[in-house]
């Protein structure tokens, strides 16, 4: 089981470099890392604040948003099996920061606040982690959109063009109001 | 990882060598090989187009993928603002479009890298075994460590090889009249390295003084990116297999620099989609919309330059580190010359220029760590060569010490050219069975 992870692992940063680019996240591969649905090891309250933040960077509009997808519980997992130590530490002390000091600025628990009341308050971490690349916010708003955006939910919502099977390339398609993002690899 | 790109070799790069005075002449030229070239495009299909240039010989082809609307602005631009000397292509890839010798044509899915259920790009599982198999002929062996060529002294010959099971440890003899080492480049070399050692200390085809010498790759991880304004109203669908090229135009014709050889690119131009929103300030509703939308075109370059054999680049047995198996490890010990580093900035300027030639904005070049291996394209271990003294193999893959013995991967290449190999060895390959077979059937084997 380890030669097999050890090998995929390598084979994932292998294929990092040999599209000359960069992998999105997670930004530390340390350790296989699989989605697994079962929440169980994650408190109750923690996916809560989870689903809020990620939430309130992409809330259900006509179309599904990021609770829809359990952005929280993906995030959660990511966080415990993906990165190293410090890094876990310095995003886990960002979430309690968010829960704390939103409790305190909206005047009641972060999760329960209106999406408005959310965002107004999150819109200085995100300045933040604009200017800082380094910021806790930058990795929870990556995992956040790379969970969303590869999701069946965003998938089946028509919020990207995923189409599994093209069958076809044109180079030169046409563009209108209704293009989004074309995805055919999830 | 087969990331699929096959381009010929061209007739200068099997002249260099004897030209520049570097390292040993190969001793086969382009004639020896286009056929075989030919036949191996044949079995396997490729896509590519037709563009008549020297440097970069055309193959044959079922047919040639698009390039984007983006991409063939920018190689208009950059074949007139460089005199025609400098062309972008679209990649000439072993992916099939249309069905070919029962295998699916690509479903433009863009996930290769996890083995294609339809068989549309030539691989081993798509293609080769299943020909294989057809003969009736072929019997697979999984879990088996070729450990050592049985060699017999007195008959100056392989008599086969000794396979130990991964799993059971026991170990097993194969006898056969002749033997092909395609183990990859530095197995096949770390095989030779452990037979006949009671003859010669270094093993098999050390006699030269050149076994594990030479170890080559092609440098890479160097190139510019630069932002497209315009064209908004078009975008692409499917995910195509391959990118564009760029052939080498450094050191050819009348160019000379301060280096030999040169390098060419791989690239390609896209929109970005929503991962541009982890760098991008927002959040909510329209964040969220504005990001499931296609962002401006950018394209981005990565060249790919030729490494010189150089002998001191190499790789030994190291009899103090074994494996679970307790079989000796491998020691690298190679590094980029002055050459590459030279050929390195002008990867890097070349890049920017066409780039902004094309009317990138926001043009910059990037460079990053490289060491010999990461192009994954390792060459050179038991070079092909004029004679005894100066390499392992002859001119038809045969080890000089063991000639029923052929080495027909990357270990066999006396100079490395700056395209990417498989398609070479595929050839050279095709080339040295049919030749074995040949004279088996005279009795000279």
């Amino acid at each position: 089981m380890e030669d097999k992870d050890f090998t995929r692992r390598q084979m994932v940063q292998r294929m990092a470099l040999a599209i000359g680019g960069t992998l999105i996240a997670p930004t530390v591969l340390l350790e296989s890392c699989s989605f697994d649905p079962d929440t169980t090891m994650a408190g109750p309250a923690r996916l809560a604040i989870l689903d809020a933040i990620a939430e309130t960077i992409i809330p259900r509009t006509t179309t599904a948003g990021a609770r829809d997808a359990r952005t929280g519980a993906f995030i959660d997992v990511m966080i415990r099996d993906c990165y190293y130590p410090d890094m876990q530490e310095k995003l886990n002390a960002g979430i309690q920061e968010i829960a704390v000091e939103g409790k305190k600025a909206i005047d009641r628990p972060f999760e329960e606040a209106s999406q408005m009341e959310r965002e107004e308050f999150l819109r200085g971490y995100d300045k933040a982690a604009h200017k800082d690349g380094d910021h806790f916010f930058r990795t929870i708003k990556d995992l956040t959109l790379l969970c969303y955006f590869t999701s069946e939910e965003a998938a089946t919502d028509g919020v990207v063009n995923y189409n599994p099977i093209p069958t076809r390339y044109d180079g030169c398609a046409p563009v209108d109001e209704n293009t989004k993002v074309f995805y055919a690899n999830i | 990882m087969w990331g699929r790109q096959s381009y010929r070799w061209n007739r200068e790069d099997f002249l260099a060598n004897e030209k520049e005075g570097i390292a040993t002449p190969w001793p086969i030229g382009y004639d020896d090989i286009a056929p075989w070239y030919e036949h191996v495009e044949r079995h396997a299909g490729l896509s590519g187009s037709h563009e008549d240039m020297d440097v970069l010989p055309d193959s044959v082809y079922l047919h040639a993928m698009e390039l984007n609307c983006v991409e063939k602005t920018a190689a208009e631009r950059i074949r007139k603002s460089f005199d025609e000397k400098r062309r972008l292509i679209i990649g000439r890839t072993a992916n099939i479009a249309i069905s070919h010798k029962g295998r699916t044509g690509c479903q433009y899915r863009n996930k290769c890298w996890l083995g294609c259920p339809y068989g549309g790009y030539f691989s081993t599982q798509s293609s080769t075994l299943p020909a294989a198999m057809a003969t009736g002929n072929l019997t697979l062996r999984p879990h088996s460590i070729v450990k050592e060529l049985i060699y017999d002294k007195d008959g100056k010959k392989a008599k086969g090889v000794i396979v130990l099971d991964a799993e059971t440890n026991m170990t097993y003899e194969y006898t056969a009249p002749i033997v092909f080492l395609n183990a990859s480049a530095l197995n096949s070399t770390w095989i030779l390295m452990n037979s006949a050692t009671d003859v010669w200390e270094g093993g098999l085809g050390s006699s030269s003084g050149e076994l594990g010498h030479n170890l080559m790759d092609h440098h890479f991880r160097v190139g510019a990116r630069g932002t497209w304004e315009g064209d908004e109203d078009k975008y692409y669908f499917g995910g195509r297999p391959t990118g564009f090229y760029i052939p080498r135009f450094r050191n050819w014709g009348d160019d000379k620099r301060d280096y030999l050889r040169g390098f060419g690119y791989q690239g390609a131009a896209s929109r970005s989609d929503w991962r541009r929103g982890v760098r991008e300030m927002g959040i909510g509703a329209d964040f969220k919309d504005s990001v499931s939308r296609p962002g401006a075109w950018n394209m981005g370059m990565t060249g790919f330059g030729e490494v010189l054999p150089y002998h001191e680049n190499m790789i030994s047995l190291d009899m103090t580190r074994t494996d679970k198996w307790g079989l000796p490890v491998l020691e690298i010990d190679a590094e980029l010359k002055e050459n590459e580093l030279k050929m390195r900035t002008d990867m890097r300027q070349d890049a920017v220029d066409m780039l902004e030639a094309a009317g990138f904005k926001d043009v910059y070049g990037w460079e990053t760590d490289y060491a010999l291996g990461m192009g994954i394209h390792e060459m050179g271990t038991a070079r092909m060569g004029t004679a005894p003294t100066n390499s392992v193999l002859n001119r038809w893959n045969q080890v000089w010490d063991a000639p029923n013995v052929f080495v027909t991967d990357g270990a066999a290449m006396t100079s490395a050219s700056c395209v990417n190999p498989s398609l070479t060895y595929m050839a050279m390959t095709a080339r040295a069975a049919d030749y074995a077979v040949s004279e088996l059937k005279k009795g000279n084997l």
